[in-house]
């Protein structure tokens, strides 16, 4: 049984943090311990290795696998274009001609006589990394990491879809709640990180991204519509990878959600201001949540309780309440029976519309 | 093994992904018993990133429940039991960090590779991909697929001894391009097992060397016809622990501390089950439904399986389940109309959120269905895997290829089963045992006679790696203990059909009671019955109808009870369902009142 409220998401107008900035691979870092740097700058690069593609080669050419190192015309970490020959082989005494050639471009990784394979690699791709936070460079990790301290407005939402990018924030239908319809989507809106407070349809999210709007970050959306979207049932446990044609976050979850007031109000803040935005969600094992990251804004930095406490402000997060807000009234130290039949810790809350009810500590997110 | 007498106190804990559960054991009137528990967190993730954090924490939690002082002033743990402190034996199980994660290498999907499988899943680990010479996908995938999984190891196996040694020389080649990275100890070599055609352990060792830690064992498969998974089994065990555990944060403290090498999670429970099994002389089937996974086990023939649905789960893998199974095959379990898109809405919301529990009953109905249908996928996956071997002469076609569908090959089958145990959160902590019991006979759909039973504490774990140095100690707190007895489910098999007379039960109580009831194709009814109080089951099934002891034939058997008695479920094997959605919803309601685990006014019966 859980005796810990889910501690709330990170939601703030200014909140300083670090984050470590990572090359998947081995690469060039081009900032320095104490550099500032805009969130725009690019603060490293690599080259990532091509993909691996085997040519069965012995085969192809009908010989022995042992043969194979005989017949080569190249040699392991030689550069071959597509179509150039690799092997070849003569038969019938000399009058019959086989070769294989490269399927593409690349470098040659190996070459077997035991399995009678020829590996060539794919021309590595070059990457770049920006540094996604406005800020100051604490620390290195020598050709493989940065990390930048930041002060920073921070809206972190439950669920997203698509990776990083970045864009002005751009408002949609002056901020009125209720589900969003293609209608509200305009051609200004391309390279935006477009926001809308109440829930999105999979139509306005289709127009978005023929306007090519950067992001859209809403309330919720209908479970229906983000298979719609994404074309498949997506895994919504671990995302990031997704390329449905813009970076999707939701920060209430699926259905017809209006987004909190907190994550509005910072939202609204920025609104024509500069901000990175990510939908990597990973919901276990090292907990990810998608985000929107922009300057520091005026207003109280405030982070949530992290320990439940009479008078503490808690938001519901599943059942008829949804959403709703209040202040914890009491803490009943023993479990209570819900409606269910099953016994749980539970909050009495009163909620901000005056309603006065018990929510199990599981369905409380600490604001 | 330890001495039984020279023991008095035993703690165990068990690290789980989410949850660090400990539990006490002492010895009263001669005999080991379950007394205390305690739990808290797992600390292998930021910011404590040490696993022994959250063990001394559950074990503050078990002195506190306890009144045993476990742990001194200077955090280490007090050793031996004397005056009211310490411990005697402290053992451990772990799936923290998501337990032991393996990729598996074969030369032929359904031969080599499926061995090393259950090599891997009998080990404890979750499988986290295959590759083989015959995969469908190209090899270029395979390679990419292998970089970017960070495996805690690799078992490659293929050919038989003195047979093919290409196709295993090209998977050692295709590992050692795609150089895949540990997932702990960067900077250590990636263990990888050999356990293929010795002919060919020199070549492997050539490509592989320098890549990996490589670890030749005996042929997992040396002739087609015969598995010889014991010695992979063994060596992924010790690896575990000295080149895994040892890299987790904090574990090689943990594993300094116990007194017996620290055991995956699953691969404890399976040697309990094995335990019970072979106590009860029948054949057993246990499933742990979590979050985000379903261990499903079973000891059928003498034989121990064990299969991982890594998808299958009803908070984190919430979502999956729903798209495995389909809206359609979860819906079916509810007494209610539901809108779809709320249905979907409500189980994505679960996966995203998968700490909430259900507040309304509507809410817990839905969670339950889900269940259910995990469950159903899990045991589907756990029956294809548990066949006999395949690539022998006999199965083979006119042309060589592998012939035979996995489920009609499937060593389990849900006649063989003697009894179900049920694991795992949404079973073990249901509002009333009669609802776990519909969940579980709803998903498996057993036939004849069937034991329920739950392990509310989750402690098969516990006593798996207990059983290790005090195997009758083990089984015996196993029984007393650990097990709650749920029912029983007598289901028959046969042409059962709506409204026609299927099966006459009568239930003579030892006071001298008896209750008879006859029941017809469609029909489901509950003889209460206490887990306490012993009965004799009369079945008397009509033409054609079985119930065990062949078609028509009348059965007797002494039988205990539970929560939910003696349910008898005559809606047939597959269950039918009525194909109007009124009266599916009708029916389902019915189900659920006549087994007990909802009253009439709560689901409209």
């Amino acid at each position: 049984m859980t005796q810990m409220s889910s501690p709330g998401l990170e939601i703030s107008p200014r909140v300083v943090f670090s984050r470590w900035r990572r090359l998947p691979v081995e690469g060039e870092l081009l900032a320095s311990v104490g550099d500032d740097v805009e969130a725009d700058d690019v603060v490293a690069r690599a080259d990532l290795p091509g993909p691996l593609h085997p040519v069965r080669a012995a085969g192809a050419l009908g010989i022995p696998r042992a043969e194979l190192p005989r017949r080569t015309v190249v040699e392991e970490g030689d550069a071959v274009e597509e179509r150039q020959l690799l092997a070849s082989s003569r038969a019938l005494w000399g009058l019959l001609r086989s070769e294989v050639r490269a399927p593409m471009s690349g470098i040659v990784e190996s070459i077997s006589d035991v399995t009678g394979q020829i590996v060539l690699r794919a021309a590595p791709r070059p990457i770049e990394l920006r540094a996604y936070l406005g800020g100051k460079v604490t620390g290195v990790e020598p050709g493989r990491a940065v990390e930048i301290e930041t002060s920073s407005s921070l809206v972190q939402g439950i669920v997203g879809l698509g990776s990083e990018t970045a864009g002005e924030v751009a408002v949609l239908a002056g901020g009125e709640g209720g589900t969003l319809g293609a209608g509200a989507v305009r051609s200004e809106h391309a390279g935006a990180v477009v926001v809308a407070r109440g829930g999105i349809s999979a139509e306005a999210v289709d127009r978005l991204r023929e306007v090519g709007a950067a992001a859209v970050v809403a309330g919720g959306i209908g479970g229906d519509d983000l298979v719609r979207i994404a074309g498949r049932e997506p895994n919504i446990a671990a995302t990031g990878d997704e390329r449905i044609g813009l970076t999707l976050i939701l920060t209430e979850g699926f259905g017809d959600l209006e987004m909190s007031r907190r994550a509005f109000a910072v939202l609204s803040g920025l609104e024509g201001k500069r901000v990175s935005a990510c939908g990597t969600t990973q919901v276990r094992a090292g907990v990810v949540r998608p985000e929107v990251i922009g300057p520091p804004l005026q207003g109280e930095a405030s982070t949530p309780s992290r320990e439940a406490a009479l008078g503490v402000r808690v938001r519901v997060v599943r059942g008829r309440r949804f959403g709703a807000t209040g202040i914890v009234e009491a803490i009943p130290e023993r479990p209570v029976e819900l409606p269910t039949g099953a016994r749980a810790l539970a909050y009495e809350v009163k909620l901000d519309d005056g309603e006065r009810t018990l929510v199990p500590r599981a369905n409380a997110e600490l604001v | 093994m330890r001495s039984a007498e020279d023991v008095s106190v035993v703690v165990v804990t068990d690290c789980g992904s989410t949850t660090t559960k400990a539990i006490l054991l002492e010895r009263i009137d001669g005999a080991l018993r379950q007394t205390h528990r305690g739990e808290a967190p797992t600390t292998v993730e930021a910011p404590v990133e040490d696993v022994t954090a959250g063990v001394i924490a559950s074990l503050r939690e078990l002195s506190d429940a306890s009144g045993r002082r476990l742990i001194d002033e200077n955090g280490e743990l007090i050793r031996p039991a004397r005056n009211g402190e310490g411990t005697d034996l402290y053992l451990s199980t772990s799936s923290a960090g998501g337990g032991l994660q393996m990729m598996v290498a074969g030369m032929v999907a359904r031969i080599s590779a499926e061995s090393a499988q259950r090599a891997a899943l009998g080990a404890g680990a979750i499988v986290a991909d295959v590759v083989a010479c015959d995969d469908e996908r190209p090899l270029h995938e395979q390679v990419e697929r292998v970089r970017r999984l960070r495996p805690d190891m690799v078992l490659l196996a293929g050919g038989t001894d003195g047979g093919a040694r290409v196709g295993v020389i090209e998977m050692a080649e295709l590992l050692a391009a795609a150089d895949p990275r540990p997932r702990f100890g960067e900077g250590f070599r990636l263990p990888v097992v050999y356990a293929g055609n010795r002919d060919a352990r020199r070549q492997v060792a050539n490509v592989l060397g320098e890549r990996a830690e490589l670890f030749a064992v005996d042929n997992l498969r040396p002739v087609v016809d015969r598995e010889n998974l014991d010695p992979a089994r063994e060596k992924i065990h010790d690896l575990f622990l000295d080149h895994v555990m040892r890299q987790a944060p904090g574990f090689s403290r943990l594993v300094d501390w116990t007194d017996a090498p620290v055991m995956p999670t699953p691969s404890a429970v399976g040697a309990m089950l094995e335990v019970a099994a072979e106590r009860s002389r029948r054949a057993v089937l246990c499933v742990d439904i979590g979050g985000a996974t379903t261990d499903v086990f079973s000891v059928v023939d003498g034989v121990y399986g064990r299969t991982v649905s890594a998808n299958q789960g009803v908070s984190y893998s919430a979502a999956n389940v729903l798209a495995a199974a389909g809206r359609e095959a979860i819906e079916r379990w509810l007494p209610f109309a539901m809108d779809a898109g709320a249905l979907r809405d409500a189980v994505m919301n679960k996966t995203i959120r998968p700490t909430t529990i259900p507040d309304t009953l509507e809410d817990l109905l839905v969670e339950q269905a889900l269940a259910r249908e995990a469950l159903r996928l899990s045991f589907e996956q756990h029956r294809a895997f548990s066949t006999g071997l395949k690539g022998g002469r006999s199965d083979r076609n006119i042309d060589g290829g592998l012939v035979g569908g996995p489920l009609d090959r499937s060593r389990v089958t849900p006649e063989k089963i003697g009894l179900i145990v049920g694991s795992g959160g949404v079973l073990s902590h249901a509002p009333r045992n009669a609802q776990t019991a519909a969940m579980l006979i709803d998903a498996f759909q057993p036939t004849g006679v069937t034991r329920l039973a739950k392990d509310s504490i989750f402690m098969m774990p516990h006593l798996g790696v207990l059983a290790g140095l005090l195997r009758e100690e083990a089984a015996l707190v196993l029984e007393r203990d650990c097990l709650e007895e749920i029912g029983v489910c007598v289901a028959p098999l046969g042409r059962v059909r709506r409204g026609r007379p299927c099966l006459s039960a009568t239930v003579e109580r030892a006071g001298g009671r008896t209750d008879r009831e006859r029941l017809s194709g469609g029909e489901t009814y509950r003889f209460p019955l206490a887990g306490s109080e012993e009965a004799l089951l009369v079945l008397e099934p009509a033409r054609g109808i079985d119930v065990g002891a062949g078609r028509g034939h009348r059965r007797e058997l002494r039988v205990s009870g539970g929560d939910c008695g003696v349910a008898v479920d005559c809606r047939g094997r597959p269950i039918a369902f009525p194909e109007d959605h009124a009266e599916r919803r009708e029916a389902v309601a019915r189900w659920l009142s006549a087994i007990g685990a909802y009253r009439d006014e709560e689901i409209g019966a």
